[in-house]
C-alpha cells in the first residue's frame, strides 16, 4: 500500500472514531424475486446461534498457480478480518502493470461473495450493457425490463436515477443514503432496502467510483462493486463493503448489540481443497472469476451461503501480488515483514535474503531486520537464512560467526574495548555473555561440540 | 436381422445367442440411427447463402466479461466471407494479439450450417432471459439453488445473404453466463447445443495454424 493509501485508511479510522462498524449501503446473495427481496445471507456454517464464525479458506492444491495464489489469497484473508473501512482504496500506483488485472483485488472481491455479499449494482447478471450495468442494484419490475435513466447527472447508480418499477435490493443508509459516509450503528434502526428515500432521493446510491467523486470521496468504489480495471489495484475494503458483512453480523434479529450477534474469522488454510471455501483455477467454470454457491434457510429472510467455490480463469494477465500483509500476530517483531512471507505455513522455510523483504520469511521473527542483512553465517561469509540482527555468536555485529567475535567476546569479559552486541553474544541458550560462551564458541571454531545454540536474545520472543 | 456369424459381440464372447441378436439389433439401430441423425439435422438447417463480397462480415464472436470495466471492444473473432479469419486477443489476456487464418470454403460453410444447427439465429435476447429463468426457477424448485456470479456474456452476430428464403439476414445472439450454464445444465438440449457452437468458436480461435496477423485491420 502505498504512503498515501495508508493516510486515507488513518483518516478513515479517524473518522470511524475507532468504533467498530460504519459504513452505508450493500447487498445480499440470493435476495431476488424467486427467494425475497429481503433475503440477508450469512456467510457458510451459521445457524443464529454462533458468536464466533470461523471459516476456513483455502487453495486447491492440484489447481495452475497455486502457489502463487498464496499470498494475495492470505492477504484477502487478513483484510476480510480487519474490516476496516477505508477511502481513497482505489490505487493506481501498484505493482499492477497497465495490461494486468490483480488477483488479489479479484479475489476479495470473490471472497465477499462467497460470505453472501452481492454486486451493488446490476452487474453483468443483469444482462444489460454499460454504463447501465453500474446502475444500483434492482429487480426488473413488473415489467421484466430493468428500467434505466441516469436522469440529470447523467451517473448511473446515483441517487438521482429513475427505475420506475424496479424493485430496490440495495440496504441504504435511512437518512442520507450515502454508500460512502460513516455512521453509528449499522443495523435494521440504520438501514433499510424498501423504506422510503430521503427526500428528493429517486433511488438508492450505489458505491460505484463515479458515485464517489460526485459525493466527494474521489477514488473510492466498494470491492463488491462488479468492474475490475487493469493495472489497478483495490486491495481494501470501501466502507460500504464493511458496512454490509457488519449488517449481517448482527444476527437474525438485525440489530446490533444483542446476544445473536456474531464475529466472521476467516482462516488462511493454504493449499487445501477440504477447506469451507476453496479457491482454484478452472476455464471451464468462469470467464475470469466468478463463486458458486449455493444457498440454505435459517430463519425468515435470513439464509447461508452452501458450498462456496470461487473459480478464475487462466487465460488473463494476472498478477499474483507478492507483498504479504501481516495479520495479527503474523509479524512478531513488527518490522512489517511476515514471520511467514510466502504464506506457506511454515515460518523460517524461506527466509529472506540481503536486500530482498519480499514473498520471503522474516530472516529475524523476533528482532527488527528491515533490510533483511544477511551477510554470512557460522565460520562463512555466505548467507545461512539467519538475518545479522539475530545471528547468535555474533558479538561484533558484522553477521559472521568467526574468530573476531571470539576475541572480541573474551576482550569483554577481561573489561576491555569494544565491547560485544548483549543480544547476539551468547551461544548457549541463556540470555547471559559469560565465559561459557566464549567456551562454546571457541570449541565451535574448532570444530568441536555442542555447537552454537540460536537461542539468544535477539533470537527468543 | 440375424446375427452375422462374425458379428463382433460374438467373437468378444456373448455366450447367449439370444441376447447377442438382441444386442445385434440393438446395435444395428443405432448404428443406423447415428447415421441418419446427422443427416436429419443437416435438413433441419435451411437454407443459406453467404455475401459474395469476400471483404464481408459473416461472423462475429465475443465473450463479454463484465467484470472487466473497461473490455476490449474488438470480438474474439471475426470470419469474412472469403474465409478470413481474425482473431483479436485483448491486451489483458495471455497471447495477446491479432491472428488470421482462412478457412476454406466448405469448412466456412460448415461452421455456419452448424451454428443454424445450433439455434443461434432462433433465439433473441428476451427468449434467452427467458430460457436461462425457466432452468433456474426448475433448478430451484428442486431444492437445489445455485448461483454463480459474475457470467461472461456469449455474443455471436451471424449475418447472411439470404436465410431460408429471405435476404440480408443479420441475426445477434447474447447468452449471459453460458460456461456456467453448460456446466449447471449439462442436458438441457438448448443450452448443449449453444455450448457446441460456441465451442466450434473456440476452436478457431485456438487453431493451431493461427499466424500473426501483420494488418489486423479489416
Amino acid at each position: 500500500m502505498t504512503a498515501g493509501a495508508h493516510a486515507l485508511v488513518l483518516l478513515a479510522l479517524l473518522a470511524w472514531g475507532g468504533l467498530p462498524g460504519s459504513a452505508r449501503a450493500f447487498a445480499f446473495t440470493f435476495a431476488d424475486e424467486t427467494f425475497g427481496v429481503d433475503v440477508i445471507q450469512h456467510p457458510q456454517g451459521y445457524t443464529g446461534t454462533q458468536s464466533l464464525l470461523t471459516i476456513t479458506v483455502g487453495i486447491d492444491p492440484s489447481s495452475a498457480h497455486a502457489a502463487a495464489m498464496r499470498i494475495p489469497v492470505h492477504n484477502a484473508v487478513v483484510t476480510l478480518n480487519a474490516l476496516t473501512p477505508t477511502v481513497g482504496n482505489l490505487d493506481f500506483t501498484s505493482n499492477v502493470p497497465p495490461n494486468a488485472v490483480d488477483f488479489e483485488s479479484v479475489v476479495l472481491h470473490e471472497l465477499g461473495h462467497a460470505l453472501g455479499l452481492n454486486h451493488p449494482n446490476l452487474a453483468s447478471e443483469s444482462g444489460v450493457s454499460q454504463p447501465a450495468q453500474d446502475s444500483t442494484r434492482t429487480t426488473d419490475g413488473a415489467n421484466n425490463v430493468f428500467d434505466i435513466n441516469f436522469w440529470t447527472d447523467g451517473i448511473p447508480g446515483s441517487r438521482d436515477d429513475l427505475r420506475l418499477d424496479d424493485v430496490n435490493l440495495h440496504w441504504f443508509h435511512i437518512v442520507d443514503n450515502n454508500p460512502f459516509a460513516i455512521v453509528q450503528p449499522i443495523d435494521r434502526t440504520t438501514y433499510c432496502r424498501g423504506c422510503a428515500l430521503p427526500a428528493g432521493d429517486n433511488a438508492a446510491a450505489n458505491a460505484s467510483r463515479d458515485v464517489g467523486a460526485l459525493l466527494g470521496f474521489p477514488n473510492t468504489e466498494a470491492v463488491l462493486q462488479q468492474g475490475t480495471f487493469t493495472g489497478e489495484a483495490q486491495r481494501t475494503l470501501a466502507p460500504d463493503d464493511v458496512a454490509g458483512l457488519r449488517y449481517a453480523m448482527t444476527g437474525l434479529d438485525e440489530t446490533a448489540g444483542t446476544a445473536d450477534d456474531y464475529q466472521i474469522q476467516l482462516v488462511f488454510a493454504g493449499l487445501d481443497a477440504a477447506s469451507d471455501i476453496v479457491i482454484r483455477f478452472d476455464d471451464a467454470s468462469t470467464s475470469f472469476a466468478a463463486t458458486s454457491f449455493s444457498s440454505a434457510p435459517i430463519s425468515g429472510t435470513h439464509r447461508r451461503v452452501v458450498a462456496p467455490v470461487i473459480s478464475f480463469n487462466g487465460q488473463f494477465q494476472w498478477l499474483f501480488n507478492n507483498v504479504m500483509v501481516c495479520g495479527p500476530g503474523e509479524d512478531s517483531d513488527g518490522d512489517g515483514i511476515c514471520d511467514d512471507g510466502d504464506a506457506s505455513g511454515v515460518a523460517g522455510d524461506s527466509p529472506c535474503t540481503t536486500g530482498s523483504a519480499v514473498g520471503c520469511d522474516d530472516n529475524c521473527p523476533f528482532q527488527p531486520n528491515p533490510g533483511q542483512a544477511d551477510q554470512g553465517g557460522r565460520n562463512s561469509p555466505l548467507p545461512d537464512g539467519i538475518g545479522d540482527a539475530c545471528q547468535c555468536g555474533d558479538a561484533d555485529g558484522d553477521g559472521i560467526v568467526d574468530i573476531t567475535d571470539l576475541v572480541g567476546l573474551l576482550r569483554f569479559l577481561g573489561g576491555l574495548p569494544p565491547g560485544v552486541d548483549p543480544t547476539t553474544c551468547s551461544v548457549v541458550g541463556d540470555p547471559a555473555c559469560d565465559i561459557t560462551d566464549a567456551v562454546v564458541l571457541e570449541r565451535f571454531l574448532g570444530g568441536l561440540p555442542p555447537g552454537i545454540a540460536q537461542a539468544c536474545a535477539a533470537a527468543l520472543p | 436381422m440375424k446375427p452375422s456369424r462374425t458379428h463382433p459381440l460374438r467373437a468378444r464372447g456373448v455366450e447367449d445367442p439370444r441376447r447377442g441378436r438382441g444386442l445385434a439389433r440393438g446395435l444395428a439401430f443405432g448404428l443406423a440411427l447415428g447415421l441418419a441423425l446427422p443427416a436429419l439435422a443437416q435438413t433441419a438447417v435451411p437454407s443459406f447463402e453467404l455475401d459474395r463480397d469476400p471483404s464481408k462480415l459473416v461472423l462475429s464472436f465475443d465473450e463479454e466479461v463484465g467484470a472487466i470495466a473497461r473490455p476490449d471492444p474488438i470480438p474474439l473473432l471475426r470470419i469474412y466471407a472469403d474465409g478470413l479469419a481474425k482473431v483479436h486477443v485483448p491486451a489483458y489476456m495471455r497471447g495477446s494479439g491479432d491472428y488470421r487464418l482462412r478457412l476454406d470454403p466448405l469448412r466456412l460453410r460448415t461452421l455456419v450450417r452448424e451454428l443454424l444447427s445450433a439455434g443461434v439465429m432462433d433465439l433473441d435476447d428476451r427468449q434467452v432471459r427467458r430460457h436461462r429463468r425457466r432452468l433456474g426457477t426448475r433448478r430451484d424448485a428442486a431444492g437445489l439453488p445455485r448461483r454463480r456470479t459474475d457470467p461472461a456474456t456469449v455474443r455471436i452476430e451471424l449475418r447472411l445473404a439470404r436465410l431460408a428464403g429471405r435476404p440480408a439476414v443479420r441475426h445477434v445472439l447474447r447468452w449471459p453466463g453460458l460456461r456456467g450454464d453448460a456446466r449447471d445444465f449439462p442436458s438441457d438440449v438448448r443450452v448443449r447445443d449453444v455450448k457446441r457452437g460456441v465451442d466450434a468458436l473456440w476452436r478457431i480461435c485456438h487453431d493451431p495454424r493461427l499466424q500473426r496477423d501483420p494488418s489486423p485491420s479489416r
